[in-house]
């Protein structure tokens, strides 16, 4: 199979686009259609400062690296979920990128304000791990972002991620999250912008990047990601795709089209209200966030260790 | 006739030897992965489904899809 750029040996086919590409061809190719991501939907400009979450996975490692690449001057945050040895090598790995990119980061420890890790804070609450994450998470990378001046928090959340997540919705008719997805959510009421520039890239396509870019990444998965049904939806799609290239992309830019109506609709009947402690977003007097610390916070505050990395 | 060397294949965290040539498209079937879901190294090049793969070759599938 040849490159359809210079005709040399290809490396990676990319069906969906009806193309095949060597190594460097495909970098140039992945990097130049993320840029056309973030400025046909104005996700970045110049004068922003852009804060990367980073997992040590690598999506958003080859996030992180990719931005920087482009010009962006982007910083990482990471949050130290206390899961075993996963949440080491994973803070391992996001330490190697930022030596990399000469760029700061910035981690959260669970067990720094709650002595306990998400697992034990799961368990006590009898909640599942992967929701309390997620509540843990969205809080803490907002407060950094605000915290430390950030005016864009950037997350590695990929096609495949969105495509699965919006297929879960659609299968049980969660229509209180079915519109809500999208590449961009702008700055808000206490909540910095989100965006999602790899939205429109498919995860080999982001997994072939960091491969080809030697991007050192956690290839575990998280242990609490076993069995989920997201991974059900990836698979099932993807057969989907081997059979019927492209149906991934057409399923999302669709649903793009869709949702811009709808989000409109409901941002006019949606009621604002502040978390009375920390001013965060919230449909009650306090947020998540403050009630879980206030139940189970050791005392300390919120804080954040910054690592800077040395001159090479 | 024997090969010395049989080409070996990782994918996670096994080796598995095979005594045969075939394409990067027969090597996920055999192991009935999804050509969308895996990325195939060779020698440590990226490698398309339509490539052959030869005996003494160092294999290796890597999962693309992560996440919970």
């Amino acid at each position: 199979m040849k490159c359809r750029v210079c005709g040399g040996q290809a490396n990676i086919r990319l069906p969906q686009y009806n193309s095949a590409l060597c190594a460097s061809d495909f970098v140039a190719f992945f990097e130049k259609r993320v840029s056309g991501t973030i400025t046909k939907h104005a996700l970045l400009g110049e004068q922003d400062r852009t804060l990367v979450a980073v997992s040590g996975g690598k999506d958003s490692l080859s996030l992180w690296y990719l931005l920087n690449r482009l010009g962006f001057s982007a910083d990482g945050i990471y949050i130290d979920l206390g899961i075993r040895d996963y949440s080491h090598v994973s803070l391992v790995k996001a330490r190697q990128m930022a030596d990399r990119l000469q760029r700061r980061l910035y981690s959260f420890s669970l067990s720094g304000t709650f002595s306990k890790g998400i697992e034990e804070l799961a368990r006590i609450m009898k909640r599942p791990p992967c929701s309390l994450c997620g509540t843990i998470k969205r809080y803490v990378m907002n407060r950094a972002s605000t915290h430390y001046g950030y005016s864009v928090l950037a997350t590695g959340h990929n096609l495949d991620d969105e495509a699965s997540a919006l297929l879960g919705n659609i299968l049980h008719w969660k229509e209180e999250y079915l519109w809500k997805k999208g590449v961009v959510l702008e700055a808000e009421h206490g909540l910095a912008k989100k965006v999602k520039p790899f939205f429109l890239c498919s995860e080999k396509e982001a997994a072939a990047y960091a491969l080809l870019n030697k991007i050192d990444y956690v290839y575990e998965e998280c242990p609490h990601s076993l069995g989920a049904k997201t991974l059900l939806y990836k698979s099932l799609l993807n057969r989907v795709e081997d059979v019927s290239p492209a149906t991934k992309i057409a399923f999302l830019k669709g649903y793009l089209k869709r949702a811009k109506a709808e989000v409109s609709r409901e941002q006019e009947e949606k009621e604002k209200s502040s978390c009375k402690v920390c001013g965060y977003p919230s449909y009650s007097e306090e947020c998540n966030f403050c009630r879980l610390l206030k139940r189970f916070g050791n005392g300390a505050a919120v804080r954040f260790d910054i690592y800077v990395p040395s001159e090479p | 006739m024997c090969y010395e060397f049989p080409m070996t294949v990782e994918w996670e965290g096994k080796i598995h030897e095979i005594d045969r040539r075939l394409t990067v498209a027969g090597l996920l079937d055999m192991f009935s992965l999804s050509k969308e879901a895996h990325l195939v190294t060779s020698n440590g090049t990226l490698t398309t489904e339509d490539r052959m793969l030869e005996r003494d070759d160092r294999v290796r599938i890597v999962r693309v899809i992560s996440g919970g």
